[in-house]
């Protein structure tokens, strides 16, 4: 239990990204107009904020400090 | 053995270390009822932003700068609390030093015995590059790159120094507490955002992060950078155009590092008096402190 906790946040940058990048980058897409009609627009924007995510894990860090 | 507890350094009896002690005693009595009530308040003021917002009483994106406003208001009472300086060691009262100091931090998102543990190692081990938890803010090359940290959320290496400090049981007993509250917070930060997105970026996140952006500005960076290790040397006095209630009166944290049970709003009249030890002791520009502390004593025109 403690091994699978350890892994999960192991991970933390890439549920970040998924779930709360995901999810802010998904709620401004709703708002705007273009956006409307465009298919899976919700699985894209929650596909964007996992790469964030993603990329953040492998460099460590989320900006170029 | 804590760095920089130089006191023993040659100086006239007039200014000795017991006398500054006995001064600084006098100024650490009162009850620290503003802190309280800027502590409590802004979080209370905070919490109320949600149902406000929610159900459109306040737009969205004035309430972001309210929830702003509180998250830089929210790390000093935490700080007085981190002291003890509203128990002044009686066990009575201990639970105000852990309500205040948790409840304050929830606009900040960070948790209250996590800041505790590792700001008792920033005192006792200021400016030494492995101990002291503040070292990388501190020592910055610039304000630009406090701001950059501080928004990468990588200020301060945790992990680092859980390690450095792994052989202190009460610092890991209490840095252990904090991450599992660290935990609880991001849980409730990814339920929020799912169900409600910007209101969560715009009144918790981003506020939040403006909140430590300029806590550690005016805390770590402004007072301590240029300085090196040593109880007289570790922190500085400097000038800001700003009145010094807007930033938090932290052109005087010196005083707060010689004597951190001096509360925060008994530090002017503090440092008036401890002015000529300071002066004899060569702290950084304690010439320029005015003789008189006034709304903004250390204004550089």
């Amino acid at each position: 239990m403690e091994k699978a906790l350890e892994v999960f946040l192991d991970y933390s940058k890439v549920w970040f990204g998924l779930i709360f990048i995901g999810s802010v980058l998904n709620a401004v897409a709703q708002k705007i107009y273009f956006f409307e009609s465009t298919p899976l627009i919700t699985a894209v924007c929650f596909f964007i904020g996992f790469i964030i995510g993603l990329i953040a894990k492998i460099r460590g860090k989320w900006l170029w400090v | 053995m804590a760095v920089g507890i130089d006191i023993n350094h040659s100086v006239p009896e007039e200014f000795s270390f017991e006398k500054e002690k006995a001064i600084a005693r006098k100024h650490a009595q009162r009850f620290q009822w503003e802190m309280i009530l800027i502590g409590v308040g802004q979080a209370c003021v905070w919490l109320s932003l949600w149902p406000l917002v929610m159900y459109e009483i306040v737009p969205l994106w004035s309430g972001f700068i309210i929830a702003s406003f509180c998250a830089c208001l929210s790390y000093l009472p935490s700080h007085e609390a981190q002291h003890g300086n509203y128990s002044r060691g009686n066990p009575k009262r201990r639970w105000i030093d852990s309500f205040v100091g948790n409840f304050t931090l929830i606009t900040l998102i960070y948790p209250y015995e996590l800041l505790r543990v590792t700001h008792m190692k920033h005192h006792a081990y200021t400016n030494h590059e492995d101990k002291d938890p503040d070292f990388l803010t501190s020592n910055a090359k610039s304000a630009k790159e406090v701001i950059l940290l501080s928004l990468d959320g990588t200020s301060t290496d945790y992990a680092k120094y859980k390690d450095t400090f792994s052989n202190d049981a009460a610092f890991i007993k209490a840095f252990d507490k904090g991450v599992n509250i660290f935990l609880l917070y991001r849980a409730v930060l990814m339920l929020l955002v799912f169900l409600f997105p910007l209101q969560t970026l715009l009144l918790w996140w981003l506020p939040a992060k403006i909140g430590v952006i300029y806590t550690t500005l005016f805390f770590s960076y402004y007072p301590h950078v240029g300085t090196e290790p040593g109880r007289y040397k570790n922190t500085r006095f400097w000038q800001h155009w700003m009145p010094r209630y807007i930033n938090h009166s932290m052109q005087l944290h010196f005083v707060h590092h010689l004597h951190p049970n001096i509360g925060h709003y008994d530090e002017p009249k503090a440092i008036e008096e401890l002015k000529p030890f300071l002066i004899a002791r060569g702290v950084p520009g304690a010439e320029e402190i005015p003789d008189r502390i006034t709304y903004n004593p250390l204004i550089k025109i």
